[in-house]
């Protein structure tokens, strides 16, 4: 209940700030004028396809591995692969979006734009939908899984009916933190080329307009808060009852 | 001309200041050159150090990196007394006057020196070395517009290679906008930027076409061809490095951002040989005081200060080797001395 | 039917677990395999269901070697029971239960019915608890659950590894006997694993005793007691070999179940002439009698309080309320017990109806564990043990 006020306030403010901006302030100090709504509709539009597209496709990759490198046939893989994952998430975001554009102009691909970003989205995303999915899965009681054995379920049967389900609401809370990291780190795929929120916060600080810096900072700010909630709902969706039960 | 102006400002010193210590000892004169933050300006700031030591002065320090308003507050504190900006900055920016399209080089320059005269300021000679953004093409592009997917019809106005903004304006037009740029986020959203030039070349560029990315990638996305059309700043040396062409802005939408030096009115009292040894050094760059513009005297000086950018960009040289290297092929500033 | 023939399992890391192991469990019996912590119980266990694989050796069950089966096929026909419950805590009672039902196949209807079924068995109300999780269950409840779980899909065979383990010991008592009762009806061929020698004591019609992977012996709870074949048969039984027999024992089968009565409803004057005819035939002087209401039992008479009464009186004016009653099913060890802590020398036993089965009386108590020390046949309970005593 406190953390759901908390997260209407937080709503309440931002958007606060984008209205007030958006549709109330006609001049603002420095060399461009506010966004109107269409605009920052547009944008938002655009940063939802990166990090949307970005986020699938680091959750089709992301939760397969981690449940893959848990399992007792290839556990050996897991230090290498969490480590590889993890030089990805340290390595700081602007980085890794700066990083994909040469290393696709080196591959003859288009280094400008929308794919870079994407890639080096899902490259950053992709360390807390492994790690989590892997603890998810290898923190399932043994017992859990001896006792499914011994019933006389396959592996595959273990996998999707006792550890997916006990492990769903790490593994969903990982890609809810993933996703949360990747709407802030798309703001910098503007520097590349592929717009997005990152537009006016970078275009209102190169031209001293603050308070379009504000509206997309606000909107991207507003995006993060919004994603993290709907998210938070899907995981508590997910979640077994029984095992809602067992933690309150 | 050039030198009825610096007989002017001699002038008016004397007016000013009255007969204050005209004579003082070169050694005696301290001389705080101060800079701002990037490659040309780092390389102004040596420029102006050697030029004085070739001509006497010892006493000469350099304080470079500053943004563009710490470096006026600077000169307007004191702090720093001598220094390079661009005639455009100083008018706009820190003179707040109105910079219109059409504005000419000089008129820009004489107005602004008037002004600055009375906040206590003798501006010193100028280049003509412009550095603004600028549109500009790939060298295919600029050659062959015609073997693009984007560009349906190249008008007949068009005059290969597409060297200036009708042209690369006529080409938008007749093509519904929809030739690929990549432009850098300010350029693109300050109204005296992209939408400027748009308004005085009356073209337009469709949505889908423009892409706004930061002013690296804008250069990396060209000099890789992915976009045929991009922007640049017009003294980079990247456009030489990747055989760009710049687009001459021929009705001059953007107000001349000429090289100039100025130093407080108190430093050119003390010793009038600042002022000298000064203007004797921007003379190495083509353009000045009083000269009729033209496209050609722009090209030449960009290219010259392209030139001298490039050897600490492309060179890896320190700002001081290429201004040495630079002063020792100009017979203006004797550095032996 | 369960038969392991010289199996043998050494792990990968050269520990020895089981050594040449044989037995055999026949059908409808419960087999306890016991021994310290460590001696390879629960490997013996899994390599039945092939949860761990033989090293050599073979093992039958109902007649067919366990290699010949999928490893699935044969787990999900015979019932498992983890050490550690292990009940699926993402879902109900009822989806537990479900889980090999499920897997075999079963209709909906049938797998619902079956879970009823169980709930009903294992003493625990189908509506209140079908649609609760495990966590929403006291961990004796959780006990039954995972016993229901592996009677799932009816197998013949069990496999229990400790299903009553890390629970208190009331608890825990009321749970086997509850099993036992269960057993009693379906008859299925179990292991069952135990580290605690009252329960395989209790639980066992057969225990096997095991040491660092061997067995040392395998027989009758009574045989395991009065015959231990060596020094660690004997210290791991205990010291108390002879009050454990008790356990063995039901107050049915010692009790006397003719005692001589009253009834609540005799006038003084037939309450004398009963007591007189008792001194009769048994030469000896009876103070209390019990007092019955038809088939029900009442408490007890004194005869001194028959004395002086008014003759229009009934038994049932002087009766004596009972301290303590037994059930047959109670152990002979728990009937003692009951005996001294109500301080009192002689114990009704009654069904759950309160009608009076028969009578226990301190001294037969007496006499059985004497014979327990001594090893000697008991004798039939005979009428001189009811007699006697001035203390109820
Ligand atoms: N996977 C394994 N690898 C190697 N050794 C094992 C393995 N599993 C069990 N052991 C060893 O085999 C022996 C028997 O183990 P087991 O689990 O059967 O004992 P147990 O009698 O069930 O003990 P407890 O009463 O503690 O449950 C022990 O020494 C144990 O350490
Ligand atoms: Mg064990």
């Amino acid at each position: 209940m406190r953390r759901y006020i908390a997260f209407v306030v937080l709503l309440g403010l931002l958007l606060g700030v984008l209205v007030w901006v958006t549709s109330f302030v006609t001049e603002a100090q420095g060399l461009m004028n506010p966004l109107a709504w269409e605009e920052i509709y547009d944008l938002t539009i655009e940063h939802i396809q990166m990090v949307v597209v970005a986020e699938a496709i680091a959750i089709a990759i992301g939760v397969p591995l981690g449940i893959l490198i848990a399992l007792p046939q290839f556990r050996a893989l897991s230090p290498p692969v969490l480590g590889f994952a993890g030089v990805g998430q340290s390595v700081p975001s602007l980085a890794v979006i700066a990083i994909m554009s040469p290393i696709f102009a080196l591959l003859s691909l288009n280094s400008t734009g929308y794919w870079p970003v994407v890639v080096a989205l899902i490259i950053y995303g992709l360390m807390p939908i492994i790690r989590n999915a892997f603890a998810g899965m290898s923190n399932v009681d043994p017992a859990l899984i001896e006792a499914g054995r011994g019933m006389g379920m396959t592996q595959g049967q273990i996998i999707r009916q006792v550890q997916i389900p006990i492990a769903i609401s790490v593994i969903v809370a990982g890609i809810r933190t993933s996703t949360t990291l990747n709407v802030g780190a798309a703001t910098l795929g503007v520097l590349n080329g592929a717009g997005g929120l990152g537009e006016p916060i970078l275009s209102g600080m190169a031209t001293s307009t603050y308070l379009v810096t504000l509206q997309g900072g606000a909107a991207a700010a507003a995006l993060a808060v919004i994603v993290d909630r709907l998210i938070g709902g899907v995981e508590s969706w997910l979640t077994p009852k029984g095992l809602l039960v067992a933690q309150s | 001309m050039k030198r009825v102006c610096v007989g002017v400002v001699a002038l008016a010193l004397l007016f000013v200041l009255g007969s204050t210590s005209l004579q003082a000892q070169q050694d005696d004169v301290d001389i705080n050159v101060v800079a701002k933050n990037f490659t040309e300006e780092f390389i102004m700031g040596q420029l102006q150090k050697l030029a004085l030591q070739a001509a006497g002065f010892s006493n000469v320090s350099v304080t470079d990196g500053l943004s563009s308003t710490a470096l006026r507050d600077a000169m307007e504190s004191g702090d720093g007394n001598l220094a390079m900006d661009y005639t455009g900055t100083t008018f706009g920016t820190h003179l707040g006057l109105e910079l219109k399209p059409g504005l000419s080089p000089d008129f820009v320059y004489q107005k602004m020196a008037q002004v600055d005269l009375a906040n206590g300021f003798v501006t010193l000679d100028r280049s003509e070395g412009h550095n603004t953004f600028a549109m500009a093409a790939t060298a295919n592009f600029a050659q062959n517009p015609g073997d693009f997917d984007s560009v349906n019809t190249v008008p007949d106005e068009v005059e290969l290679p597409v060297d200036t903004m009708p042209e690369l304006a006529a080409l938008y037009n007749a093509n519904d906008g929809s030739i690929p740029a990549i432009i850098d986020l300010e350029f693109a959203e300050r109204d005296d930027g992209l939408k400027l030039l748009q308004r005085v070349y009356e073209f337009e560029i469709s949505d889908d076409a423009l892409t706004k990315a930061s002013v690296g990638k804008s250069l990396q996305a060209l000099a890789n061809n992915e976009f045929p059309v991009g922007m640049v700043f017009a003294t980079d040396p990247a456009i030489a490095e990747n055989n760009f062409t710049t687009m001459a802005d021929t009705s001059r939408a953007f107000p001349p951002f000429d090289q100039y030096a100025y130093a407080s009115s108190e430093l050119i009292a003390e010793a009038p040989g600042v002022a000298t040894a000064i203007n004797n050094m921007i003379s190495c760059f083509p353009g000045g005081i009083g000269e009729d513009w033209s496209i050609e005297l722009r090209n030449e000086s960009q290219t010259v200060w392209r030139n001298l950018n490039a050897q600490v960009a492309v060179e890896d040289k320190s700002p001081e080797e290429a201004a040495r290297s630079f002063l020792e092929d100009c017979d203006a500033v004797d550095l032996s001395s | 039917m369960i038969e392991l023939e010289n199996v043998i399992k050494v792990f990968p890391d050269g520990t020895e677990a089981v050594k040449d192991l044989s037995l055999k469990v026949p059908r409808g019996e419960i087999c306890v395999l016991i021994g310290p912590s460590g001696c390879g119980k629960t490997t013996s266990m899994k390599m039945i269901n092939r949860l761990i694989p033989i090293t050599s050796g073979k093992i039958y069950v109902n007649g067919q070697d366990i290699q010949t089966f999928n490893p699935q096929d044969l787990r999900r026909n015979i019932g498992y029971a983890i050490q550690q419950v292990g009940l699926f805590p993402h879902m109900t009672v009822r989806e537990n239960i479900e889980v090999v039902p499920k897997l075999l196949g079963w209709s909906k209807q049938e797998r619902l019915k079956r879970a009823r079924e169980l709930l009903d068995m294992v003493g625990m109300d189908p509506d209140t608890y079908l649609d609760r999780h495990p966590s929403e269950l006291s961990g004796g409840q959780q006990q039954r659950i995972g016993v229901a779980r592996c009677l799932g899909a009816d197998p013949p065979n069990l496999l229990m590894d400790e299903p009553f383990g890390a629970i208190d010991p009331i608890t825990r008592e009321k749970l086997q006997d509850e099993f036992l009762r269960i057993q009693d009806e379906i008859q299925k061929t179990i292991i069952f694993v135990t580290h605690d020698i009252d329960e395989a004591l209790k639980m066992g019609d057969r225990i096997a005793l095991m040491s660092e992977g061997e067995l040392i012996q395998y027989s009758t709870p009574p045989e395991l007691l009065a015959n231990p074949a060596n020094d660690f048969v004997r210290d791991f039984v205990g010291a108390d070999r002879a009050l454990k027999e008790l356990r063995l024992l039901r107050v049915e089968e010692v009790m006397n179940p003719t005692p001589p009565t009253v009834d609540a409803n005799d006038s003084f004057q037939v309450a004398r002439e009963k007591f007189e005819r008792e001194d009769q035939q048994t030469g000896r002087l009876r103070r209390y009698m019990l007092v019955v209401e038809g088939d029900h039992f009442r408490g007890w008479v004194d005869r001194h309080d028959l004395d002086g009464q008014p003759e229009d009186g009934h038994v049932r004016d002087v009766i004596i309320k009972s301290a303590a009653t037994a059930g047959p099913d109670m152990s002979m060890n728990q009937a003692m017990a009951t005996v001294l802590s109500n301080a009192i020398g002689n114990l009704a036993i009654t069904d759950e109806q309160n009608r009076l089965l028969g009578l226990l009386t301190f001294n037969s108590i007496r006499r059985v564990m004497a014979q327990s020390y001594t090893g000697e046949e008991a004798a039939e309970p005979t009428d001189d043990d009811t007699l006697e005593t001035e203390e109820l």
